[in-house]
């Protein structure tokens, strides 16, 4: 309690992190933010031609949707989890100059790192959705509760994921390098490609474990069908998130005590 | 150091202690993770401070000095919050303000304003707040149109401008600064030190650490030397600023072999020194303006005349006089193989009554090195109100 009450009376420095990242991040483009859109979308245009055009992948799950919005659901989240866990994890070492010579709670470089790369795939994933939408795509939005609460589990699961990780990158520069085979290994077994009913039976219990899969499939699920089910265990997600996430800032704090030091 | 403690202090640290790891191999990064993450003490560490008692009461500042390394920089990241204590408490009233580099939080990409707001937001000023300052902060730094230019573009003097006038924007109880006024073109210089003069005499109070003894003893009531991460010094700035200056003078003059081992090594070196006769040890005790001698053998190892110096220094070690055999155009008489004689003589002894020390040294021929030390006490017995250490030769004119 006493930690968000802290945290909140920072919030004006966290909006200044988070601003600075996202228009660093396009300070001296030509495109600025267009880059933000243009990376995804090149993505999806070429999984819509591989798997839609050369493998001829189809399955019933589609329905009346095209492959493109199957995928598009799932991209999204997916860029703002896994460029917001690796940008974050270098947050703390990419600001050694603020972290040895000014106090103040570096968590917050977290905060800001994983915030700013979801607000940016957030505002990229409305802009899909609503083009994809002008485009026919028959998108229901009555299920944009569910779609909401599982953006907000995912930030927080990449919030923990990121404080951990920031964390040791400043002792072990190993993570770094782990981070990157780890993370386009997650890509192929969260169903983001694929829908889990095309996972064998043999091995969909293991596919249960990533969490990931079940804030993805709600988006998917709540987009495409209006399907509004997994709003409690989204809610249970939500909470379990917020005091997991509580958990790693105890323990980046515990290491942020030696940042100095090795950094 | 035992300092009584006050509900006033604006500082307050008792035994504080900081530790670090020592980890240079992955298997050592990894144990010291493991210690951390366990909250266990470190195999192996390293000391940087080691109970630290200090106190600093509003408006009377305090100065660090010490050689570097010595921890002073630790001791105020200490105290600013940017390194956490291994061991102690610490309390602190009032605004604090930490300096402890220029511009720390600027990035070369932003514009002086937008860095302005960055800086303004780490030291927990709101956008609000730090729109009213604006103004204020510009006009001190007075860098012009350059503001709302990328800070990359601008000139090392400006940034530190820019981040003194940001660190000074709203008026802190305590200022905690390392090094900064050494920074910066002469008129920044100045600008800076009427502002710390300005703050200090309406109340401020100051954390320094700075080389510069002048700025210590012009800005500070307090000092503390920090030696080997611990207070060796601490009070009237003044004092320990000349304790801390002895000190160092000391510790630079030539290195001199110790005289036992002088002799041992075979290298030019004091066999025997006598004082008026008297064995070196026992020291000499001899009334104002009489005659001192000394004399003794001096070893040679390549059977070449050796040099000897004889100086008298003030018990705190400021030299008085000195003179070698070499600088007289003396040479040394042989009286043995390897062995020569020396004899000086003082005819008259013009100290004025007090303690001191006498060293007799041994020089090669040519005077280039010192091989030997030999110390002995002095006392000049007598009774005078001369202020100084010696009588020079005087008279007063009638006109």
């Amino acid at each position: 309690m006493k930690t968000i009450l802290e945290l909140w009376r920072q919030r004006w420095l966290f909006l200044t992190f988070a601003k600075r990242e996202v228009t660093n991040r396009y300070s001296g483009t030509l495109a600025g933010g267009l880059w933000a859109l243009g990376q995804p979308v090149l993505l999806l245009a070429i999984y819509g031609f591989v798997f839609r055009k050369v493998f001829k992948v189809g399955f019933p799950e589609l329905g009346e949707h095209s492959f493109v919005a199957f995928v598009a659901c799932a991209l999204w989240p997916w860029m703002a989890f896994q460029e917001g866990v690796q940008r974050a994890t270098h947050a703390i070492v990419g600001n050694a100059g603020l972290v040895k010579k000014v106090h103040f709670p570096q968590e917050l470089l977290v905060f800001a790192g994983v915030g700013a790369t979801f607000f940016i795939h957030f505002l990229g994933f409305a802009v899909v959705v609503i083009a994809l939408t002008i485009g026919g795509e028959p998108f229901r939005f009555d299920g944009l509760p569910v779609v909401l609460l599982a953006w907000l589990a995912l930030f927080l699961l990449a919030t923990t994921v990121a404080l951990v990780t920031s964390a040791l990158q400043v002792f072990l520069k190993d993570v770094d390098h782990m981070l990157g085979p780890a993370l386009m290994i997650m890509f192929y077994v969260t169903p983001i490609l694929y829908p889990t009913t095309q996972v064998p039976e043999s091995v969909r219990w293991a596919v249960a474990f990533n969490p990931l899969v079940h804030l993805l499939e709600p988006i998917r699920a709540g987009l495409m069908h209006g399907d509004l089910a997994s709003l409690g265990m989204l809610s249970a997600f939500v909470v379990g998130g917020a005091l997991t996430m509580m958990a790693a800032v105890m323990l980046f704090r515990r290491l942020s005590d030696y940042f100095e030091d090795f950094i | 150091m035992g300092v009584p403690s006050s509900d006033a202090a604006l500082i307050s640290l008792s035994g504080i202690g900081k530790s670090y790891p020592i980890a240079n191999s992955a298997a050592g990064r990894i144990r010291t993770l493991y210690a951390l993450l366990r909250r266990r003490p470190f195999a192996e560490r390293y000391d940087a401070l080691t109970d630290i008692n200090l106190e600093v009461r509003p408006g009377e500042s305090l100065g660090l000095i010490g050689v570097n390394g010595a921890g002073k920089s630790t001791l105020l990241k200490v105290i600013a919050g940017v390194v956490k204590p291994t061991s102690g408490e610490i309390k602190l009233r009032g605004r604090i303000s930490a300096l402890l580099e220029l511009g720390a939080g600027f990035h070369p990409e932003y514009t002086g304003r937008q860095n302005v707001f960055l800086a303004t937001a780490l030291m927990g000023m709101s956008e609000q707040e730090t729109r009213a300052q604006l103004d204020s902060i510009l006009a001190f730094a007075d860098i012009g149109e350059h503001v709302d230019q990328p800070i990359k573009h601008y000139s090392s003097g400006m940034i530190v401008r820019l981040g003194f006038a940001v660190a000074t924007a709203v008026r802190p109880d305590i200022l905690i600064t390392d090094e900064v006024l050494a920074v910066g073109d002469e008129s920044f210089q100045r600008k800076c030190i009427a502002w710390m003069e300005n703050y200090l005499s309406t109340g401020g109070t100051l954390l320094l650490c700075a080389h510069s003894m002048f700025h210590i003893q012009k800005l500070c009531q307090k000092a503390a030397w920090i030696h080997d991460g611990r207070v060796r010094a601490y009070g009237d700035s003044h004092r320990v600023t000349r304790e801390y200056l002895a000190w160092h003078d000391a510790r630079n003059a030539p290195k001199v072999q110790d005289h036992a081992q002088a002799l041992k090594s075979g290298v030019y070196a004091l066999l025997s020194m006598q004082l008026n006769g008297q064995p070196s040890q026992e020291g000499a005790i001899l009334p104002m303006g009489a005659s001192l001698r000394v004399s003794g053998r001096v070893f040679s190892p390549d059977d070449r005349a050796p040099t000897v110096l004889v100086g008298i220094v003030r018990k705190d070690g400021m030299p008085i006089y000195g003179v070698s055999s070499e600088m007289d155009g003396h040479v040394l008489v042989r009286v043995a193989p390897n062995e020569f004689a020396y004899d000086f003589e003082i005819p008259e002894l013009s100290l004025l009554p007090g303690e001191y020390t006498l060293k007799g040294h041994a020089l090669d021929p040519e005077a280039y090195r010192l091989f030997d030390e030999i110390t002995a006490d002095l006392t000049v017995l007598g009774e005078s109100r001369e202020l100084g250490v010696c009588r020079l030769p005087h008279r007063w004119n009638a006109i």
